[in-house]
């Protein structure tokens, strides 16, 4: 592999280039940029040249640190023509170590794929944030969508924004509202995904990635994290790690380029925390039992779980610790409820005890003050 | 950093335009048209009629056709007498005159159905446009070469249709059913605002042939939109100018489509155009008066001072202005988004950091 290595994506919304360089251990990318979607390869890649040029470096330093160095076109251009090849590749690098399940929702295309020890099943549906959205606005009622969002918004204005992404798939929500609008359609993807392609019996596996504009580009993380849980329910324990560089189909082509077999994918992505869910159909505030979270410190934490709260207890990745349960009549967890061990994130962990299924909000004004508190609860 | 970049008109000097008659073509390749003369005729069936001749004439079903005062295959007249029977010594006669004019196509006798013809309909196809005929297409058409503009539309559906544009003028509210009548039946309606679901029906109804809107709400769209999205056809070509929702069309184009009033256009909902045959030298020129980005080929283009653009965020869909200043600045959004903006002066004068992404460039 050449010292440098520019990986061009071509998406539906966005053409993405990553300048990356090589490791002892891998890669490393320097830069990334993004650019609408230029319609034809060509034109990408000429636009990518003339902005990695010394033009680009006046003008967008602001974001960039001094010491990482300017491209020059001369750098060696590698050009992901199969992205579903390229995140498969990327998929079986993450489930070498253990079985891995990712989200990926993009603007005319969304996938869900499993890896588990190097095997690896992906599933993909025309259904997304930009073209494909259309698809998911004749399949649902906008309520569907609205429902997710803390302010109520007309269904006609939910809608015609939704559906002018198919005409404008990178166009960026701007105000709060949108912001919602965007969220509350990757809610009801991931629902639709998960009611398509998982079976209802099937666990789900200890780490979550997820992949896509939406989840990356998200301003506070807890909203990514939000989406997953509001749109998948998951049950038991698990680890979120989220793309925010959005550079998994990258890694992978570059995995498939480049004889790299000590590279792990893992840690380029960004922890966002430990998932506790559990099952239960009790009453508003009613008591669930003890959790036992044991940090390191000198005494252990002892929490009381009541119904329908969300728990975020801040707890970074460079920490470790356990947590123990003890759960009252008709409270379930899908696993061992003692030692489970914690790896922590940018939000810590978080514990859904909202019940399963999830008592999903309607469009009426007291929805809209379950979804606010939901979204305080975890930093909103 | 890129912009999206829609361009208004597309000059064509040399567009090939169809004209399809599926029947006879009446001129040849290499002569010179002009838009009033015939280019082909064809001939469209009308349909039929059934009259049971043994009831009319109280006669059994095999011995009605022996009444007939006309062969098989005639062409008759309407009042003129089809068939007679006398009974009683002459005394009792019953008359079966013709309701129609037809053709006497057959006579069944197991059920003594007479079966009548409408007469064939000749349609003839103008050229609608001036040019030079450069292919004649066997009994489909011909192709004549012309110039012409093409406004590119950001919605479509149904199929390529032609017809005489009808423009609506009113910007402010959009076009309601009580404004459309049978005055509509084969035109291409312009409608300067938007259109609601009840004012479409209506259209389809009265048979009008297009509609050009602003904008169009994504239910009313989904609604008369096919499974197979644009190709399936309600019998209405729909472009949709501007997008989803409440949008007029802007005045500027407005004011150059309102000069093609009267004049044949012809309207794809599929390729998501409309074409405007043989406009003035100046129009084909320089439709919108000021000067144009030239031969960008691509889909986005890099914003610079001073272009006309138009917005794509919500709440401010569709409101026009012109760029301030060639650099951007990253800034974080209402959304809390961080985003790289560039200043964008509205047509009300007002100031806005809007990201690039955000914006369409028109050209």
């Amino acid at each position: 592999m050449p010292a440098r290595t520019l990986v061009i994506s071509f998406g539906n919304a966005f053409d993405k280039a990553f300048l990356v360089e090589e490791t002892d251990n891998g890669f490393r990318i320097i830069k990334t940029l993004e650019l609408l979607s230029c319609g034809s390869r060509d034109a990408a890649v000429f636009f990518f040249k003339k902005l990695f040029s010394s033009q680009f470096e006046q003008t967008l330093n602001s974001s960039l640190s001094e010491n990482q160095g300017s491209a020059s076109v001369n750098e060696q251009v590698l050009i992901i023509n199969d992205e579903e090849a390229a995140l498969s590749a990327a998929l079986k690098n993450l489930s070498a170590s253990g079985e891995v399940l990712l989200l990926s929702i993009g603007a005319k295309k969304s996938l869900l794929g499993i890896g588990s020890f190097g095997r690896v099943e992906l599933r993909s549906e025309v259904l997304g944030l930009g073209q494909g959205i259309t698809k998911l606005l004749a399949a649902r009622e906008s309520l569907f969508i609205g429902r997710w969002m803390k302010e109520s918004a007309r269904f006609l204005d939910t809608e015609n924004y939704l559906a002018n992404k198919s005409i404008y798939p990178g166009v960026l929500p701007v105000d709060p509202l949108s912001l919602e609008m965007e969220q509350g359609a990757a809610t009801e993807i991931v629902r639709f995904l998960k009611e398509r392609f998982w079976p209802v019996s099937r666990s789900i596996p200890k780490r979550i990635i997820l992949s896509g504009a939406v989840f990356a580009k998200s301003p506070k993380v807890y909203q990514s994290l939000m989406i997953f849980l509001n749109g998948f329910e998951p049950l038991g324990f698990c680890h979120i790690l989220l793309d925010q560089k959005n550079a998994l189909s990258a890694f992978g082509e570059l995995l498939l380029s480049f004889d790299k077999r000590n590279f792990q994918i893992e840690d380029n992505l960004t922890s966002l925390g430990d998932l506790i869910s559990l099952t239960h159909r009790k009453k508003i505030s009613e008591e669930l039992g003890e959790l036992t979270l044991d940090l390191g410190l000198a005494q252990k934490q002892k929490i009381i779980l009541k119904s329908r709260d969300l728990i975020n207890i801040p707890f970074d990745n460079e920490q470790s610790g356990s947590l123990g349960m003890t759960l009252k009549k008709g409270v379930s967890f899908d696993g061992p409820i003692s030692e489970i061990n914690l790896y922590g994130g940018l939000l810590g962990l978080v514990v859904d005890a909202r019940g399963r299924p999830l008592p999903c909000p309607q469009m009426d004004s007291e929805s809209r003050v379950m979804v606010k508190k939901w979204h305080q609860d975890l930093g909103g | 950093m890129l912009s999206y970049l829609h361009r208004s008109f597309i000059k064509k000097p040399n567009a090939k335009i169809c004209r399809l008659f599926n029947g006879s073509p009446k001129v040849s390749v290499g002569q010179r048209v002009l838009p009033h003369e015939i280019v082909g005729i064809n001939y469209r069936r009308l349909g039929f009629r059934i009259f049971h001749l043994d009831q009319i004439l109280s006669a059994p079903p095999d011995a009605a056709g022996t009444f007939l005062q006309k062969p098989i295959g005639s062409n008759v007249c309407k009042n003129e007498i089809l068939a007679q029977r006398s009974s009683f010594w002459g005394l009792k006669k019953v008359v079966f005159r013709s309701p129609i004019d037809g053709v006497i196509k057959m006579m069944n006798e197991e059920n003594g159905e007479l079966v009548m013809e409408y007469p064939l309909q000749l349609i003839t196809v103008p050229s609608g446009v001036e040019g030079k005929v450069v292919e004649v297409l066997p009994d489909r058409g011909v192709m004549i070469e012309s110039s012409a503009l093409i406004v590119k539309a950001r919605l479509g559906l149904g199929l390529r249709r032609e017809g005489i544009l009808k423009v609506m003028q009113n910007r402010e509210i959009p076009l309601t059913s009580p404004e459309i009548n049978e005055d509509f039946a084969g035109k291409i309606v312009l409608a300067a605002s938007s259109v609601g679901r009840e004012a479409l029906y209506k259209l389809i109804t009265v048979k009008a042939k297009g509609l050009i809107t602003g904008g169009i709400d994504w239910k009313v769209f989904n609604e008369i939109k096919s499974a197979r999205g644009g190709i399936e056809d309600v019998g209405l070509t729909v472009l949709v100018l501007g997008g989803f929702g409440n949008l007029p069309i802007p005045q500027e184009h407005f004011s150059f489509l309102e000069k093609f009033d009267g004049r044949l256009v012809i309207a794809s909902g599929i390729w998501k155009k409309l074409i405007l045959p043989n406009p003035q030298k100046l129009e084909l020129d320089n439709p919108l008066g000021r000067e144009l980005l030239g031969s960008v080929s691509f889909p986005v283009v890099e914003p610079l001072k001073g272009f006309r653009v138009r917005l794509l965020s919500f709440g401010r869909f569709g409101v026009y202005g012109t760029i301030a200043e060639s650099l951007g600045k990253v800034k974080v959004l209402e959304s809390q988004i961080e985003s790289l903006t560039i200043p964008v002066k509205l047509e009300n004068g007002e100031m806005l950091d809007v990201p690039f992404e955000n914006l369409e460039i028109i050209d």
